[in-house]
């Protein structure tokens, strides 16, 4: 317990946070970036592939490194709801990055033996709209939580230590 | 299996489907102001250099990791430490009370063997008095003798209430002084008491104000202490004078049995 578990338990977050903001999305976007169903290839054609890539990998670094700050603070502190908070803002940014890179709007080609039927494309604008909106909710939270642990900063540390005479040092 | 019953994932899709139309005109215009700084904020990431995001990774990795292990978050708060101290404060206070406790005790002792003390050598000048001055004109020898060897008793005992009168006043001096720090330390307390009652929130609150409540009553047992090392003082001071009487008193007794045929 104390010191050690906590950055233990930062680096168990940032594992988590590198599988689903980095590792998942790669493996996703190159798995459709070209896919066969019923013997017919659907190229994703996306020009921009790598510039999905790119801003997968650069919010997801953002995101994963500030997920270790956060998991790894003392519970209710104020670098926890600083840290908190950005990350919640870094996490809105990399979902509009989808959109700003493209991924939103992505065009499927249809191929059937070198012959080019058509295309379809999905736009998913609509739905992180929808997104964004939840996150905004969050950031209310964030932000209110943020401000609670620097108003009730006493009263946290002194819950903290339980408080029998004097508190208990565990350090 | 799931896929097999196209009918339950259409169910799902429908549940799903409604709670987003519901929601829809609710949160899409947070979205849309979401968006709209977000699209501001994005121009100022660089657009193709993933090195400027790698060097911010390790900055704020190291820098979670020098905070947090640095400041984990369990040192004892400075008015947890307040509290500790005057906990210890109050605990040597109950110890100078138990001592000027003692000593208050021991010195009523005192001055009840001296009033014993008194008592009886009050007598025995009483006695001695009597007999000299019922003395026949001319006293024999023998008698004069006793009686002078009683009235030399007479001015030891005196001379030993007197020093155990001084005895007395220098302890009660003593006493008065001690109580005097006791009730320094219990105002210091009562100062400290409020300070952290002050500073601290809630839980902490109650034991500041059991602090308080505990210098109040240690100032009060101060002042009594105090009022008691005075009354012994005085009743000391008393006693000496009475044995300076005594002792006069003895001096002449021993005088006249020296001449017994004065007068």
């Amino acid at each position: 317990m104390g010191r050690s578990f906590n950055i233990v338990k930062g680096l168990i977050y940032l594992s988590i946070y590198i599988t689903t903001t980095m590792v998942i999305p790669y493996f996703t976007f190159t798995f459709i970036k070209e896919m066969q169903i019923l013997g017919v290839d659907i190229i994703l054609e996306q020009p921009d592939y790598e510039r999905i890539i790119y801003w997968v990998s650069a919010f997801g670094l953002l995101i994963s490194s500030c997920a270790f700050f956060n998991y790894s603070s003392p519970k209710q502190s104020i670098r926890k709801g600083t840290i908190s908070l950005i990350q919640i803002i870094l996490n809105c940014l990399y979902i509009w990055s989808y959109k700003f890179s493209g991924a939103t709007e992505v065009r499927f080609e249809i191929v059937i033996e070198l012959a080019n039927l058509g295309f379809i494309a999905v736009n998913v604008q609509n739905m992180v709209m929808l997104y964004m909106g939840i996150y905004f909710l969050t950031i209310v939270l964030k932000g209110y939580d943020f401000f609670d642990f620097i108003i009730n900063r006493k009263t946290i540390r002194e819950k903290r230590y339980k408080t029998q005479l004097g508190g208990i040092d565990k350090a | 299996m799931i896929f097999q019953t196209p009918e339950l994932v259409q169910t799902i899709a429908d549940i799903v489907a409604a709670i987003l139309n519901f929601l829809f005109p609710i949160v899409s215009p947070m979205g849309v102001w979401m968006v709209s700084w977000m699209d501001y904020v994005l121009q100022f990431f660089p657009q193709n250099n993933l090195t400027f995001y790698i060097t911010i990774f390790v900055i704020i990795m190291t820098t979670g990791a020098i905070v947090n292990i640095a400041w984990a978050g369990f040192k004892k708060p400075s008015f947890l430490d307040k509290a500790k101290k005057l906990k210890e404060k109050v605990e040597k206070a109950e110890e100078l009370e138990e001592k000027v406790d003692k000593k208050a005790k021991k010195l009523k002792e005192k001055v009840e063997k001296a009033e014993e003390l008194e008592e009886k050598v009050d007598k025995k000048a009483k006695k001695l008095k009597e007999k000299v001055e019922k003395k026949p004109k001319k006293l024999k020898e023998k008698k004069a003798k006793k009686l002078k060897e009683d009235a030399e008793e007479l001015k030891e005992d005196a001379e030993e209430f007197k020093e155990k009168a001084e005895e007395l006043k220098e302890d009660a001096k003593e006493l008065k002084e001690d109580a005097e720090e006791f009730e320094e330390k219990a105002e210091e307390l009562k100062e400290d008491a409020k300070e952290l009652k002050e500073d601290a929130k809630e839980l902490e609150v109650e034991k500041a104000k059991e602090f308080e409540e505990k210098a109040k009553e240690f100032e009060e047992k101060a002042e009594e202490l105090k009022e008691g090392a005075k009354e012994f003082e005085e009743k000391a001071e008393e006693f000496e004078e009475k044995a300076e009487e005594l002792k006069e008193e003895a001096e002449e007794l021993e005088e006249k049995s020296d001449n017994p045929n004065t007068d």
